[in-house]
């Protein structure tokens, strides 16, 4: 039986990506005992993520690395705890307790007490499915980002990029950059639309001049790009050879490939927020958030969010964020100018979404699509769970189908499910089918053996550990 | 950048620092490791941020070892369940 690692905090930020680099490293003050857990290897996050050959240089390949480096000497003062997947976030009589799991493969038992509580979890990437989104070779367009910026590995040699939103244009630019051949972007959204919210882009002319650099990139290494064009289908024999996309129209384009990065948004990790009581709402884009007053405090005291649990917003923004909840925990004043900015960023992601927040047409999936990547449930039979057995929610839908019960605990499909409920049974989408997604503990797979050390302990260790009985 | 050998079913193969187990697995060309348990199809890389669980594989002899996640380290064992004698 595993010994479990004790220890004890004043702060603990969970996720080590821009939002949770700042909020550490300016929680960090006046002797506080603050500790920052990522279970990547490196800090950073996907924004930062690098190779550790590129951590001494000026990297040209990473946005804002003055930022990162800036934020990395501060964390000498921060206890690193990198490799710890943290699976359960739990509110005790004033004090939380952490519960990790230390080394994807070793494993150990971590037990962290502390007063207050940072969740920057970051999001995952949304990819509506399509025919042959399950075959090895089509993978998240931060798949393939990490691959290339953390590993040096290149994802594929002849890659399509497909989906909505800007993260498309920066994968290609660096897909292009270290000699990959990129056969095409294809955006379901028109940028043209841009114009049609000008309040938006105010004060973000760094991020507009960004995205116009992209498309010269694009256009410099002649790679079509195909505005409102979707993903329909992928093919191959044991991975993808072809993938086609559509217009709404109905024009059609094929290409050959052997690897398709696909993203149609994100969605963020809200399932230690939701553990702890935190009160969550349904954001603009369609994803469950949760909601935080303006020094990031969430609804239950001593613990904070930052960055994309809060709202999908980027980097720019999470930092900022993490900068305000550090410095709320620290007890000290933010000047009103961060503030104003923080109003920018999250503008300039609201103008984002009216552009790229497309709702996916789960009205026109096939039924032959798998929607339940872990347990193999396709589209045809959710809507037959519907018609045939009364189900009208996400739940039930669950039960019935096995939609959502295998190991990403419904990651991957509770919002497709939701969906393709909401349209089968007539009603919108409401409250009741959203908050189940978030209602995961473990939040990981835990090896039975990290749950039964615990239970097994002597009663007199627990109460030490402010466990109580 | 410093070089190491990890074993992949048996075989030698060369893994370099920064790397996960799924970069190893990919730079040595393979682009499926597992197969599901209802339909036996392949599965591979997907999320590459530990949420999906779909490039699952057996590391030092611990089953369930999120490829995107675990560090390659010098020595260490990998098994795939989509071997030739799987």
């Amino acid at each position: 039986m595993p010994e479990i690692e004790r220890a004890s905090y004043d702060v603990v930020v969970i996720g080590a990506g821009p939002s949770g680099m700042a909020a550490a490293a300016e929680a960090a003050v006046d002797g506080a005992r603050v500790a920052l857990l990522d279970q990547q290897a490196r800090v950073g996050g996907a924004y930062w993520r690098h190779h550790p050959s590129q951590l001494d240089g000026d990297s040209a390949a990473h946005h804002d690395w003055a930022t990162f480096r800036r934020l990395l000497a501060r964390l000498d003062r921060v206890d690193l705890r990198t490799e710890h997947a943290v699976w359960s976030l739990e509110r005790v009589p004033g004090a939380f307790v952490v519960r990790a799991t230390a080394g994807e493969v070793a494993r150990r038992p971590v037990l962290l007490d502390t007063t207050s509580v940072v969740v920057a979890t970051g999001a995952h990437e949304r990819v509506a499915p399509f025919s042959g989104w399950t075959l090895p070779g089509v993978m998240t367009v931060g798949a393939g980002q990490s691959l290339l910026k953390g590993t040096l590995v290149e994802p594929g040699a002849r890659v399509l990029v497909a989906g909505a939103g800007p993260l498309l244009l920066v994968v290609a630019d660096g897909l292009l950059r270290a000699g990959v051949d990129v056969v095409a972007v294809a955006e379901a959204s028109h940028p043209t639309k841009y114009g049609l919210h000008p309040s938006g882009w105010s004060g973000t002319a760094s991020r507009v001049r960004e995205g116009a650099s992209y498309v010269r990139t694009l256009a410099a290494h002649r790679v079509p790009y195909h505005a409102g064009y979707r993903m329909v289908r992928a093919w191959g024999d044991e991975h993808v050879e072809h993938a086609e996309i559509a217009a709404r129209r109905g024009r059609t384009r094929t290409y050959a490939v052997d690897t398709l990065l696909v993203s149609d948004g994100f969605t963020p990790q809200l399932e230690l927020l939701l553990q702890a009581g935190a009160r969550g709402r349904v954001d603009a884009d369609g994803s469950l958030v949760v909601e935080v007053d303006v020094a990031q405090r969430t609804s239950v005291p001593g613990l904070l969010a930052t960055g994309e649990v809060t709202g999908v917003g980027g980097a720019n923004l999470a930092v900022l964020e993490g900068y305000v909840a550090g410095r709320a925990l620290s007890g000290r004043a933010v000047d009103r100018a961060v503030h104003d900015r923080i109003d920018v960023h999250r503008r300039f992601a609201r103008a984002m979404n009216a552009v790229h927040g497309i709702a996916d047409d789960v009205a026109a999936l096939p039924d032959d699509v798998m929607v339940c990547r872990c347990e193999e449930v396709t589209a045809g039979s959710v809507r037959a769970a519907c018609r045939d057995l009364a189900v009208d929610d996400v739940r039930g839908a669950k039960l019935m189908t096995r939609a959502g019960m295998g190991m990403c605990q419904g990651r991957m499909c509770s919002r497709t499910v939701r969906d393709l409920v909401a349209v089968a049974s007539g009603r919108p989408v409401d409250d009741r089918d959203v908050a189940p997604a978030g209602e995961r503990t473990p939040a990981f797979p835990v090896p039975l053996g990290n749950l039964a050390v615990e239970v097994s302990e002597p009663r007199a260790a627990r109460d030490e550990a402010g466990l109580g009985g | 950048m410093s070089e190491f050998l990890v074993r992949v079913d048996g075989r030698d193969v060369d893994a370099r620092e920064g790397d996960t187990v799924a970069s190893v697995l990919v730079r040595d060309g393979l682009v499926a490791w597992r197969r599901t348990r209802v339909a036996g199809a392949p599965r591979g890389l997907f999320c590459g941020v530990g949420a999906c669980q779909d490039c699952l594989v057996t590391v030092d002899g611990v089953a369930g070892v999120r490829a995107c996640l675990a560090p390659a380290v010098p020595g260490c064992s990998i098994t795939t369940s989509d071997a030739p004698d799987a």
